[in-house]
């Protein structure tokens, strides 16, 4: 931790760590980016194709089962330059070593959308609704670190 | 018929970076200085309910070591993990089932506490968005920014005048965090930039506070005080878990919320109706948005209904007269102190500022939220009691 003003404060470092299952629908979209796919979910009832595959649609309260593949193409919808990036052990923000582009993502054939980076662009270049394509790892396991990044087409 | 309730009473302790005490002795102060302003002794409070996060605390059920602190000990007590205006709904439907009259509500954290924006990270799904890091509050503040400004056609400016108007006000506020004397539009466009277009001065600053409400139902309430203010409308709204799935740059959920406080309240033109509104803004582009939300004017016109001045301390609906959440933001107070501005711009014991260009500030709106990208959103329409037939 920081530097603690002895007495005053006391730090208790709180470290537990849960096994999430993610669920028979993430793990399946996790498992198909072995073979580079992004798979959805449709709606049965407002056809709307949802990515990451959610069970449920919240706007017809309906499960959702039918699976469908989506395009590893899409537009920008919108972005953001991070000239800050998250402390992810001690909070607060920290320089990054580079400006990250982080944006909202649409995907051919979906109906949702997706946050991720975008590299392989300068910050002067990015806009929205660029069109941008997934960049997968080069020995892809089916983990969900095999989608890498977005970057121009 | 229903019961009315009011709220009597509300303090609030000076907001800072890092207070130099505990949580503990904090909750004990607001309380204290909430009994003060009542009148009453903690013997007349039958029900206790907080606002505060087991993640900013740091210690499940957080509301157990508060139990004392508060003057809940062998009291009926409960609280919210979420914006203290809900903990407020929850004692407000308490005294309306009629089993208890009088309650005391707060919301407290320290942002000095805590690992800052960490918490909110940990509300993500975690079998994706927490995964990637990619998403956190201000990110995503950005990300709704961005799309915002790309619909409508909104300035960085338009975005700056929120931050100028607010901190500003805040400098006549004697609880605010954050006073920025003198403070221009040039002010907020040159601070550090974060994620693009959220600087420094759009977003909120990390805050230690305490705020603190009394609702009474109404028999109690007249006992109390001859200034009790009204609770004429509420309505709340939840929009989807996931930020990808919502539609950025309005917040509809929002617009729901007031739909059903004003209905509750009667009101059928807010712009002309409500004399006060104090909302939750985290960020500035939050602020233009919710003034569509709400119906100030329509959607899209955020940015000119700024630049007209409607909601500058002496424009014809002032917002955030207190400074808003861009001048303190103690997380699950926010929602509260909202509320308790209102009130007291009601009971014009606003100090200096106070809104004076009115001949009476007698309706106000008190606005809270949860979660990224204002998630869930809660209204309040409070009253004063000159007009008060129901």
């Amino acid at each position: 931790m920081a530097k603690r003003e002895e007495v005053k404060e006391v730090t208790t470092n709180i470290n537990p760590s849960y096994d999430w299952s993610v669920g028979y629908y993430m793990e399946r979209f996790i498992k198909e980016f072995k073979s580079n796919k992004i798979f959805g979910v449709r709606c049965p009832a407002c056809d709307k194709v949802y990515i990451p595959p959610r069970m449920i649609c919240e706007q017809c309260f309906k499960k959702l089962s039918d699976w469908v593949e989506v395009s590893s193409e899409g537009s920008i919808i919108s972005y953001t330059i991070g000239h800050v990036e998250l402390d992810n052990k001690f909070g607060g923000l920290k320089e990054p070593i580079e400006p990250n582009i982080i944006a909202l993502i649409h995907l051919d054939g979906s109906d949702s959308h997706i946050v991720h980076q975008i590299k392989e662009t300068s910050t002067d270049e990015i806009r929205i609704s660029m069109r941008v394509k997934a960049v997968w790892a080069k020995d892809p396991k089916g983990y969900l670190t095999d989608l890498c990044y977005f970057k121009p087409i | 018929m229903a019961r009315k309730v009011a709220i009597v009473a509300c303090s609030q302790l000076i907001y800072e970076k890092k207070r130099n005490s505990s949580r503990e002795m904090m909750v004990y102060e607001v309380i204290n200085e909430l009994l003060k302003n009542a009148g009453i002794s903690k013997a007349d409070i039958d029900s206790f309910i907080s606002a505060q996060n087991d993640y900013l605390e740091g210690r499940t059920i957080s509301n157990m070591r508060t139990v004392g602190p508060s003057g809940a000990y062998l009291k009926d007590e409960s609280k919210v993990e979420m914006d203290g205006a809900f903990a407020a709904l929850y004692a407000y439907l308490r005294i309306l089932s009629g089993t208890h009259d009088v309650v005391a509500v707060y919301g407290e954290s320290m942002a000095s506490c805590y690992p800052p924006y960490l918490p909110m990270t940990w509300t993500l799904d975690p079998s994706f968005d927490r995964q990637n890091g990619f998403v956190n509050e201000i990110s995503a503040a950005a990300l709704q920014a961005c799309s915002y400004m790309y619909k409508y056609g909104i300035t960085e400016k338009q975005l700056a005048k929120v931050s100028v108007k607010n901190l500003e006000n805040a400098t006549k506020n004697p609880y605010a965090l954050r006073k920025i004397n003198n403070i221009d539009i040039e002010t907020v466009l040159k601070s550090r930039l974060l994620y693009s277009p959220i600087r420094a001065l759009n977003a909120y600053p990390l805050t230690d506070g305490a705020c603190a409400i009394l609702m009474a139902s109404e028999d109690k309430a007249m006992e109390m005080t001859d200034k009790p203010v009204w609770i004429e409308g509420v309505g709340t709204c939840h929009d989807s878990y996931y930020m990808e799935n919502r539609i950025l740059a309005d917040c509809d959920c929002l617009q729901l919320a007031a739909k059903s406080a004003y209905k509750m309240a009667g009101i059928k033109d807010p712009l002309k109706e409500i004399d006060v509104i104090e909302l939750h803004e985290n960020f500035s582009h939050e602020e233009l948005i919710f003034y569509e939300s709400l119906g100030l004017c329509s959607k899209g016109k955020g940015g000119e209904f700024i630049d007209t001045g409607a909601t500058l301390i002496n424009g014809i609906l002032p917002v955030n007269p207190s400074g808003g959440a861009l001048s303190a933001n103690p997380v699950c107070a926010t929602g509260l102190i909202r509320i308790a501005e209102v009130v007291m711009q009601i009971k014009h014991e606003a100090g200096e500022h106070q809104i004076t260009n009115k001949k009476e500030v007698n309706i106000g709106l008190a606005h809270g939220q949860n979660g990224i990208c204002a998630q869930q959103n809660i209204v309040f329409i409070l009253k004063g009691a000159r007009k008060c037939e129901m």
